[in-house]
């Protein structure tokens, strides 16, 4: 039989626990591995999406317009069609693209809710940057 | 121990020589809790261990370049979130699972772990709670267990306040119905 449960009434306390004196511990772990540590360089601030996303925008543009010149005069040159080119290069990409990749488009309901987080930690962005 | 606003440790970090201290002051005021807000996403101690101490690494490496755009405890929660979704997605990946199923290795942590006090009552609603897709169970965490305000979780999981509150409802009538089917 179904009953009425609420779950304000658990009272909201975490039924977890931790080991004897874990928290001073923790600490000294910390500062263990930390004390050979540095800090991150300031000119790494550079190395941001701000700056290395137009950056690679302009790279894929010029690309782009190489890959498509050097496909025309090759096609040209070979009386070979544009289309048959562009589907050897498909194939190629499709016999050569990592499971990994394909596991990840098979689930892509993942990214309705973790797009934002994968894409940033992918990015390895700096934390300060995500708060902006 | 002696408190000082962000304001302060901002000042101070911007003098190299007081960043450890400022470090120092960090980890004693917010170890605990940022431990918590991991152990409750990762189940596990062991893992939480980790990923806590990953957190504060982060912390450590990039406290120099924090500009106080954000509440200090808003960042280093921040952190930790990411660096425990990013956890989780590693063990997606080595597990092939898909990361709502991550729930399953998670249960079985639950079910192993020697470090929970909870009844038999306690432990169901872990269960039902481990349903939750990951982001919308930590802002169920962050407000159920943590009391935290809409607003706070909402600049740590840049979630809209009308959004986490809508996701909190729909999560507690999930769970709640969850636990009247067991």
């Amino acid at each position: 039989m179904k009953q009425n449960i609420d779950i304000e009434e658990f009272g909201y306390k975490s039924p977890f626990r931790v080991p004897d004196n874990y928290f001073s511990q923790l600490k000294s772990d910390i500062h263990k591995q930390t004390e050979n540590l540095n800090f991150n360089p300031k000119f790494l601030e550079y190395f941001n999406l701000k700056t290395i996303a137009p950056a690679f925008a302009l790279a894929s543009i010029f690309l782009l317009i190489t890959f498509n010149t050097l496909i025309s005069n090759q096609a040209k040159n070979e009386n070979v069609s544009i289309d048959e080119i562009y589907n050897q290069i498909i194939e190629f990409e499709i016999e050569n693209i990592e499971e990994e990749y394909l596991f990840d488009l098979v689930l892509y309901e993942d990214y309705v809710y973790t797009e934002e987080i994968e894409y940033l930690v992918d990015n390895n962005t700096d934390y300060d940057l995500i708060i902006e | 121990m002696n408190k000082y606003t962000d304001q302060e440790l901002l000042i101070m970090l911007k003098e190299n020589e007081k960043i450890n201290f400022v470090f120092n002051y960090i980890i004693n005021l917010y170890q605990e809790r940022i431990y918590w807000h991991i152990r409750k996403i990762l189940i596990s101690h062991e893992d939480a261990n980790d990923v806590t101490q990953n957190t504060f690494i982060k912390v450590f490496e990039n406290l120099n370049k924090f500009k106080g755009k954000s509440k200090i405890y808003t960042w280093i929660y921040k952190i930790a979130t990411n660096e425990s979704l990013s956890f989780l997605k590693k063990k997606r990946k080595y597990f092939f699972e898909n990361l709502n199923n991550v729930s399953s290795g998670l249960l079985s942590n639950l079910k192993s772990e020697k470090y929970f006090d909870g009844n038999e009552a306690e432990r169901k609603l872990q269960k039902a709670i481990l349903t939750l897709p990951p982001k919308q169970r930590i802002a169920f965490n962050m407000k159920y267990f943590d009391n935290m305000k809409y607003e706070q979780i909402s600049e740590i999981l840049g979630t809209s306040v009308g959004a986490l509150k809508a996701n909190y409802h729909h999560a507690k009538n999930k769970i709640q119905e969850l636990l009247k089917e067991n």
